[in-house]
């Protein structure tokens, strides 16, 4: 015993104390949240502090560049008051349209797409004609309208949008469409324009009718239960965004914890036959040992990660009012899970560092191990999305994708039947002992085979005959 | 306990159709330095490896310090293999300990620096492995071996590849374990060394051992039939001298082998009308030599099995 935990003590070190190691325990959070952080970073820092677009108005008067002009004025102000000194700001500029012949257009268009090409301008926006004009319902263009609107979005109605009629859109051009802010403010500022322009023309009162086309929103909220005095509490407003982040974190978590401990073993192995290492080692102690002591290595590392992890992410669910989806339960389930999942993959990884001789060949024997590691990434949207289906039942129960996907059910699900995760538990022991037991045969005659690799024909072989 | 450290029985080692050792039986007293040559190749590092038990023999029994379940894990056997590496990131005194620990000992300091002090190697003790040059690397691993004081010692060709004062210094550092009591196994290709350390020989060739036993009677069995000669100008011709099997050129000098009951100063009398002679020595026959005989005589016979 005192072997394999001399073993595991220098494993864990190595491990523990390279530079990967620490960068990654380090830098993974940032990664993680680093998207956000970069956006608040750096929001208006990378792009240039001042936007300036210019607006073809063709409707008569120009009534709608004056509006869209005042709205980017009183957001400039707005912005400049709150002092949001970093945030863009829009400066629209109006270009009176030069004529209607299609040439007219055409040749006004190439104009100022040879301004946003020099720099001058962003993008240019071209409002048209009849846009304040309702559609009749009847019309095609009536129909296309709808249909766009039940889609509902910016880019991929383009196909429909492309069929409609110059005068009843609002064209943007741009040579950067991916930068969507500004299209979407002026979308907003414009439509509503447009329809209180509209209501103005009908018979209708127009405070009335927008108060009428307002949409009702359906709230999602969790189910009402009793509290511990037996008062019936109504249930909390879900947040969706974080029912999905918390399954979906768990399995990426612990697919994350699996890899980085499991892999360094594996590289480890290759290593020490590579450097004739083992066999000084054992001079001293047994393969069993040895695999037993890189084991409890890297299992010693892959829980010091997944504390750290969980310990962050606790903090961040707490400080954002959240912790209630990260109960103590789900991080006990989740830490003993991890604990066997390290163990079961890393005793794979070990016999596979073992049965080759250079880190090249490890490649062609991960693959298919890589798959089954895989499988709970593959049915995690389907997990997620029916966490109580027999589907879903059965895979948390197929012992390689227990860990992953047990786990997040447990955290979907609150009211799990508790034989579940026991059953599954004990099928990843049973599994983690089969195949500690197979991968310590693999690595005692692998250990000392040098020159080529064996394929999966020989290590099976190795495990029947030992 | 037997006063025999190992014990070899009918042990028989193959890998696939290769007989790597063949029915072989060896004894090695307790105490002693002893010394397993032969060529590369000749199953040698295998004799060792089925000591240390890390391969297991096909056919007959070994016992290690009087018991068969000995592996190789085992806290009383120190083992340098041939094949050998250190973690390049650890530090040296680092790996010691470490090396310490997996023998079972904890407080190995005082002996490390006491080892790194003997070889040479006390400024090295806080650097990383990948610092040290071949030689000093080698040094660390034969401190490895010894570190947790065991009673027998396998060492495989500790001396290949070691600068002529490294191997003073680890040869003596091998005496000195044998001045304490323990026992001593290592590999050589290089006759001479052996013949210059070891108490018992052990001679195998293609898997069969073709001598065995003390330096001095083996050296003895093949008598004083060598003599030695240098002449000042020119070199010896065989032709004219009586009683000479064969003559072997070491450039600067010439080995001459004589026949049986042959009278060496025969030999001399005809050698003086050679040419003037500048050495004469009437010599025992080197390990190399007596190797090369034993092959030779026996070669036929051992391929032809």
């Amino acid at each position: 015993m005192s072997k394999i935990m001399a073993v595991a003590q220098r494993e864990y070190k190595a491990a523990v104390l390279t530079k990967a190691f620490l960068i990654s325990v380090a830098i993974m959070p940032l990664m993680m949240s680093g998207s956000i952080l970069a956006e608040v970073l750096l929001r208006g820092k990378t792009g240039d502090r001042e936007k300036r677009y210019a607006v073809i108005d063709r409707t008569p008067e120009s009534q709608l560049f004056q509006i869209l002009q005042a709205a980017a004025e009183a957001r400039n102000a707005r912005l400049k008051e709150a002092g949001k000194d970093n945030e863009t700001i829009y400066i629209v500029e109006s270009v009176p349209p030069q004529g209607d012949q299609p040439e007219e257009i055409l040749a006004q268009r190439f104009e100022l797409s040879e301004r946003v090409r020099k720099g001058e301008l962003k993008g240019f926006i071209e409002i048209g004609r009849d846009v304040i004009k309702p559609p009749l319902p009847d019309t095609k263009t009536s129909q296309a309208l709808s249909q766009a609107a039940e889609k509902n979005s910016g880019i991929s109605m383009g196909g429909i949008l492309g069929l409609m009629p110059d005068p009843v859109v609002i064209r943007y051009q741009t040579n950067n469409p991916l930068a969507q802010e500004f299209s979407r403010w002026a979308e907003q500022q414009l439509n509503s324009a447009i329809f209180s322009k509209r209501l103005v023309n009908s018979p209708m009162n127009p405070a009335e009718v927008i108060s009428m086309a307002r949409p009702i929103p359906v709230v999602p909220r969790e189910l009402t239960k009793k509290d511990m005095a037996g008062q019936i509490v109504d249930g909390p407003e879900i947040n969706i965004l974080i029912k999905f982040l918390v399954p979906f974190g768990i399995i990426m978590l612990m697919f994350m914890i699996i890899m980085v401990g499991a892999t360094p073993a594996m590289t480890g192995v290759v290593e020490e036959k590579m450097q004739r290492i083992a066999e000084v080692l054992l001079g001293s102690v047994t393969p069993f040992q040895l695999m037993m002591g890189k084991l409890v290595g890297i299992v010693g590392m892959a829980l010091t990660l997944a504390i750290v992890y969980l310990g962050g992410a606790y903090w961040a669910a707490h400080h954002y009012g959240y912790d209630h989806y990260i109960t103590p339960q789900i991080m006990g389930w989740f830490l003993v899970y991890s604990f066997f999942a390290v163990f079961l993959f890393g005793s794979i990884f070990i016999a596979i560092g073992a049965a080759c001789s250079d880190t090249k060949e490890t490649q062609a024997l991960m693959s298919p191990v890589m798959i089954l590691i895989c499988i709970p990434l593959f049915l995690m949207s389907n997990i997620i999305r029916e966490p109580e289906s027999q589907f879903a039942m059965y895979a948390s129960l197929f012992p390689l994708a227990t860990p992953m996907i047990m786990t997040a059910r447990i955290a979907i699900l609150p009211n799990l039947p508790v034989w579940q995760p026991i059953l599954g538990l004990v099928l990843v022991v049973l599994t983690t002992l089969f195949f500690v037991w197979a991968g310590g045969r693999v690595f005692r005659v692998g250990l000392l085979m040098q020159g080529k690799g064996a394929n999966f024909r020989e290590i099976t072989r190795w495990v029947i005959h030992g | 306990m037997s006063n025999l450290a190992v014990e070899i029985e009918n042990v028989t080692k193959r890998f696939g159709s290769h007989t790597a050792v063949d029915q072989l039986n060896l004894s090695v007293p307790t105490g002693t330095i002893y010394g397993f040559i032969g060529p590369n190749g000749s199953g040698k590092s295998t004799t060792l490896r089925m000591i240390m038990r890390i391969l297991h023999p096909d056919e007959g029994n070994i016992r290690v310090l009087g018991s068969e379940k000995l592996n190789a894990a085992n806290d009383r056997v120190g083992y340098l293999p041939e094949e050998r590496g250190l973690y390049k990131k650890m530090k040296v005194a680092e790996i010691l300990h470490f090396f310490a620990r997996i023998k079972g000992q904890r407080q190995s300091m005082p002996a490390i620096k006491k080892w790194l002090e003997r070889l040479e190697l006390a400024d090295w003790a806080k650097k990383p492995v990948e610092a040290l040059s071949k030689g000093m690397s080698q040094k660390v691993q034969f401190i490895a071996a010894v570190i947790a004081e065991p009673d027998l010692i396998v060492l495989d060709e500790p001396f290949s590849g070691l600068d002529p004062v490294n191997a003073v210094v680890l040869r003596e550092a091998v005496l000195e374990l044998k001045a304490a009591g323990k026992t001593v196994i290592f590999s050589t290709h290089d006759m001479s060394v052996a013949e210059k350390m070891c108490d018992v020989i052990f001679m195998i060739y293609k898997g069969k051992k073709v001598l065995d036993g003390p330096l001095n009677v083996i050296q003895d069995a093949y008598g004083s039939d060598t003599i030695r000669v240098r002449l000042e100008e020119g070199e010896v011709v065989k032709e004219q001298l009586p009683g000479v099997e064969q003559i072997a050129n070491f450039g600067r000098w010439q080995e001459l082998r004589l026949r049986n009951q042959q009278d060496s100063q025969a030999v001399l009398d005809a050698l003086m009308r050679q040419g003037r002679i500048r050495h004469f020595e009437l010599a025992r026959p080197s390990l190399h030599d007596i190797f090369l005989r034993v092959v030779g005589v026996d070669e036929g016979e051992l391929v032809g099995k």
